[in-house]
């Protein structure tokens, strides 16, 4: 291995979906990628669930798995652990214990992403998980819900067989507990799987019964409050309690649990099933390797990374994510995933991505020429391979068929392997049969650019679902002849080739439209800053520190200075966006600044526009001096630090406004930011009484330590519902607050000198109107919505517009840096592309055919077309086109193509599957 | 009659309803073999036309497996789909062949069981309404 080559090397241990992500975005970048599991599959943890919060996991991962092994830039070792680590970045010389024996790989950066484990219960004589065969695991269970189990997707309970009718779920088993599993933090995902599984288990047993025994019901992510709503309404049933043990019935195997409810009434349930919501656990395999490679860990036993250079572990290339750094979600993962590839591809500072032009064969002349490829899945062998032969022989005698072949899918030289028999064989249309077309599609498309052949000349039979015994072969005889015939009448769609604006538009000077600027910057990219104040910084002007107690005020000085440095960045304050159009690669914006208009050229957009605090309409606010928002309590801090230091009694009054109808999800952070400023304030001041009124502490994930450490330095917490909110009156300039206490049972009365009122966050309000501008929407609480392509956090719903920050979701400024990193490296990707297609599977209008009836305006979900006053016709831009084919069926004149897919297209194929019958 | 063995087309999008098919396919579960895939890029693509073509080319019945109403990557395809298969059954009744020849089913993403149920249903269907009478 040379030594230019092994620049562009990046290992990455442990490919679950962390892992996985950052080596489909590295190799997408041009490095080359070596990805050593411990396993002997890809995936992680998710293959193993049920579905993911709030959709299934199969299309979430199963692709990314296919897409690693197939990915030309991607080598995998399954089975492996590294032996021995020597040598520093950039040259590190990794040595991996192989099932084929040793091998050493060179690489300039390393990513850690090995990793959690769920938590073994067994520690818990009480909770008798080893005792009682029907107290199971949240995993056990959820494998058993899963269409593939053993039961195929029926749950049941160990002991009998039988159907549970009452399943009682018991949360944090091995979080926020030092007694047994010495886990003082929360596992942050326990809640929502809990929810997840308690639905499920609803929708496949309306009648059963789902309980959940919980301390804090933690929904803080995006959507999750929605999520733990719809589970209320479906009938699942909270009970706030901490459950001490698990005893069984006698002469039965259901289970008892008791335990006093909130009202102090001591109660007993039976139960036919429990399961114990586990916690997460750091990888066996952390310490060891945290050991070979000289990273830091933390008190828990997680990977210690920079809180505001995202997955920097402190060890020059060696970066971490995923979590092994601590209790995340998916979502998470992902997003620091996202943040990790990009901090690679900074540390490397190499890009072995040259974007090259892609020339395609003029097809238009020849004859068709159909080449057949049988791709099988080593899963599909078999049975199925002796099928092979004939139906080679078959698809040889079609007509226009000139090449047949089989390429089984082994390793990541198949596709290679195709994209030469497809140059050498001198075919110009494909049919691809294999048992995973659609994930397959985008690496046949790459085969097929590489042999210089348009991507849309291709056609697939799907072989999922089909049998493999002989009465099979009629049905796949006239799939291929359909698949053949159709193939035949594809013309070339004109596919045409756009070169990328180098530039970058970042909507928003906040904390996380400067992190992703510079980040896009420091790539040799050009970024334009659009802020709409007259000064940089955003909301962090009032943020006074992190939760892990990291200076934001500095930060931030910092982070300005070195964007108003940077050559690469222009910023334009006092400006706002106005109009825009174009498509990802092409952008055209009109700012406005000043007065002024300006026009920009860009490739991608990062929107980034922040969000704000709701100004309380409760709670006295506005009638006493001393009844802060939080932002102004903070930025009366961040002036002066001992502003409350003749304080007496202080009060903390949590989702003021959140989880109520005008803003019904959680702001995130606002539990986390009262116990770290009350913490802060009894330091200074021991003797100040503070009180926090809550709903549910949210303090997730390790935050969950500085609630402690707030309880154990004095701190009271009080509970109260939405339905007895506390009272504050002001009366001869005193402050009083009025709260039900659940635990005394009667009401308590505090006299505070300052309340501190933490209201629901929301996004800049323009945000919606500014996204439409670029083809992306908000979700219905307002924020940026992601791509519904499954794991895409920070891309929007189009190509080429990326977002991070609050205008994302509510979320702490480490969360915000680290999405920042996120949408910078899903941008740089795009940008190193060089070149954007445009065109393929589109929807053309004839003009001449168009009665300007404005069905197909009405009809596109994604408002493309529109009226072209020239022609005096609907036009549909093929390069924002998504290719559903839904105004080309609603047009009543026929006059919008569809050339992929053509009436006649699918007249004749059902004319053959129906014949040959 | 329990020899016939009856032709059916199927619309899928290639959204969800293939998702299904690749749980189906890890189940290890098989479709009918009377049943024939066409895939759309979304059921939002089907036509009338479609329907008609394949009826009139001596498919004995034709459905549809789209996504869940909510679901829909485009949004509003399975909705508009809907619409369609609704008017071609009142075609059908109009002339005079049974309407139950043509359905739809929404399918969710991961569906697997829903996928390979639906297939046998309409199989079934057409079983007892025996050869269509266009053929």
């Amino acid at each position: 291995m040379s030594g230019s080559e092994a620049a562009k090397n990046v290992v990455i241990i442990g490919a679950g979906v962390a892992g996985l992500n950052v080596a489909l975005d590295l190799a997408d970048q041009g490095f080359s990628v070596y990805l050593v599991e411990k396993g002997s599959s890809l995936g992680g943890l998710i293959p193993k669930l049920h579905r993911l919060y709030p959709i299934c996991s199969c299309c979430k991962v199963t692709n990314r798995t296919i897409a690693c092994q197939q990915h030309p830039g991607i080598t995998v070792f399954t089975d492996t652990v590294v032996q021995s680590v020597s040598g520093s970045a950039p040259s590190f010389s990794i040595q991996l214990e192989t099932p084929d024996g040793n091998q050493t790989v060179n690489a300039a950066a390393v990513v850690l992403a090995p990793g959690l484990e769920p938590f073994d219960p067994s520690v818990y004589d009480t909770y008798a998980y080893s005792a009682f065969s029907n107290v199971i695991t949240s995993l056990e269970f959820e494998w058993m819900q899963k269409p593939i189990s053993d039961n195929k997707g029926v749950v049941v309970r160990p002991s009998d067989g039988e159907v549970p009718k009452k399943v009682a779920w018991l949360q944090c088993v091995g979080s926020r507990d030092i007694n047994k599993c010495d886990a003082p933090y929360c596992s942050s995902v326990c809640c929502m799987y809990a929810l997840k599984e308690a639905v499920h288990f609803k929708d496949a047993c309306p009648d059963g019964e789902a309980v959940i025994f919980f301390m804090d019901m933690r929904a803080h992510g995006k959507g999750y409050e929605h999520y733990l709503e719809q589970a209320k309404e479906k009938g699942v049933r909270l009970v706030r309690t901490r459950i001490h043990s698990v005893e069984k019935k006698a002469g039965s195997e259901n289970l008892v649990l008791e335990y006093v409810d909130e009202n102090g009434e001591k109660k007993e349930e039976i139960f036919d099933l429990v399961v114990l919501s586990v916690g997460l656990r750091p990888g066996a395999d952390v310490k060891e390797l945290a050991e070979k490679f000289g990273v830091k860990l933390s008190e828990h036993g997680y990977i210690a990374t920079s809180e505001l250079e995202p997955g920097e572990t402190g060890v020059a290339g060696v970066f971490a994510c995923g979590a092994a750094t601590g209790p995340r979600d998916v979502y998470q993962s992902v997003v620091g995933a996202q943040a990790v590839a990009g901090k690679v591809a900074d540390f490397l500072k190499e890009s072995g991505a040259k974007p090259e032009e892609v020339v395609f064969r003029d097809v238009s002349s020849e004859e068709p020429k159909v080449g057949v490829v049988f791709s099988l899945c080593p899963g599909k062998t078999g049975d199925f391979s002796k099928l092979v032969d004939s139906l080679a022989a078959y698809a040889k005698g079609l007509d226009g068929v000139a090449s047949v072949e089989r390429i089984d899918l082994t390793n990541s030289e198949a596709f290679k392997k195709l994209s030469e028999w497809i140059k050498e064989s001198g075919i110009n249309r494909l049919v691809y049969a294999s048992c995973s077309p659609i994930m397959h599609r985008e690496m046949v498309e790459w085969a097929l650019k590489q042999a210089q052949l348009n991507p849309t000349l291709y056609n697939f039979v799907d072989l999922r679902t089909l049998g493999s015994g002989a009465d099979e072969e009629q049905r796949l005889k006239s799939l291929i002849k359909a698949s053949v015939l159709q193939v035949r009448l594809t013309e070339p769609l004109p596919v045409k080739q756009v070169p990328i604006e180098q530039c970058a538009l970042v909507i928003g000077g906040g904390i996380a439209g400067m992190t992703a600027a510079l980040a896009i910057a420091e790539a040799g990219k050009k970024a334009i800053i659009v802020e709409k104040k007259d000064r940089l910084g955003g909301h962090a002007h009032k943020v006074k520190s992190t939760w892990q107690g990291t200076d934001v005020q500095a930060f931030m000085k910092e982070l300005i200075e070195k964007v108003e440095n940077n050559a690469n960045i222009e910023v334009l304050l006092n400006s706002t966006v106005k109009s825009a159009r174009g498509f990802g690669g092409q952008y055209e914006s009109v700012i406005s600044q000043d007065g002024t208009e300006k026009i920009i050229r860009h490739g991608v957009t990062i929107i980034a526009t922040g969000g704000h605090s709701i100004r309380p309409k409760e709670y006295c606010y506005g009638d006493h001096e001393s009844i802060y928002r939080w932002s102004d309590f903070t930025k009366l801090l961040i002036d002066n630090p001992d502003a409350f230091s003749s304080a007496k009694c202080g009060v903390f009054i949590q989702c003021v406004g959140s989880r109520e109808p005008d803003h019904p999800y959680c702001s995130r952070l606002c539990c986390t930011f009262a116990v770290q400023t009350a913490c802060a304030l009894k330091e200074k001041n021991p003797d100040l009484d503070l009180y926090v009124l809550y709903r549910d502490m949210r303090t997730f994930g390790e935050r969950e330590i500085i609630y402690k450490e707030a309880r154990e330095k004095g701190v009271l917490f009080i509970r109260y519902d939405v339905d007895k909110k506390p009272a504050v009156t002001v009366e001869d300039g005193k402050i009083k607050v009025e709260v039900f206490d659940p635990i005394l049972g009667r009401s308590v009365v505090l006299q505070p000198d300052f309340i501190s009122l933490q209201s629901a966050i929301y996004a800049e309000p323009s945000t919606a109107e500014l996204a439409s501008l670029y083809k992306a929407s908000v979700c219905e609480d307002g924020f940026m919505l992601e791509s519904p392509a499954k794991m895409k956090p920070v891309d929007a719903e189009v190509e080429g517009v990326y977002f991070a920050g609050l205008v994302a979701g509510p979320k702490g400024v480490e969360e915000s840096v680290e999405e920042a990193w996120a949408a910078a490296e899903r941008a740089l990707r795009f940008l190193k592309q060089g070149y954007v297609l445009t065109g393929g599977v589109v929807a053309e209008v004839d003009p001449d055919r168009c009665a300007v009836c404005l069905t197909c305006v009405r009809t596109c979900p994604f408002g493309i077309p529109y009226i072209e006053s020239v022609q005096e016709a609907a036009y549909i831009d093929p390069s924002l086109c998504q290719g559903c084919g839904m105004c080309v069926s609603e047009c009543p004149g026929k006059a919008i193509m569809f050339r992929k897919l053509s009436d006649d297209h699918v007249a004749a194929m059902t004319e053959v599957l129906v014949q040959e019958a | 009659m329990s020899t016939f063995e009856p032709k059916v087309i199927a619309f899928c999008c290639s959204n969800c309803a293939s998702a299904a098919a690749q749980v189906a396919e890890q189940a290890c579960w098989q479709l009918p073999s009377n049943v024939r895939i066409i895939q759309l890029p979304c059921t939002g693509r089907l036509d009338s036309l479609h329907v008609l073509k394949a009826l009139e080319n001596g498919a004995d019945g034709v459905y549809v497996a789209g996504c869940m109403p909510d679901s829909c990557q485009y949004k509003s395809g399975v909705e508009k789909a809907t619409k369609k298969i609704a008017y071609v059954k009142k075609l059908l009744e109009d002339i005079g062949i049974e309407p139950e020849r043509v359905e739809l089913f929404n399918v969710g993403a991961g569906k697997a069981q829903r996928f390979i149920e639906v297939a046998n249903q309409m199989v079934e269907k057409i079983k007892e309404l025996g050869p269509s009478p266009l053929r």
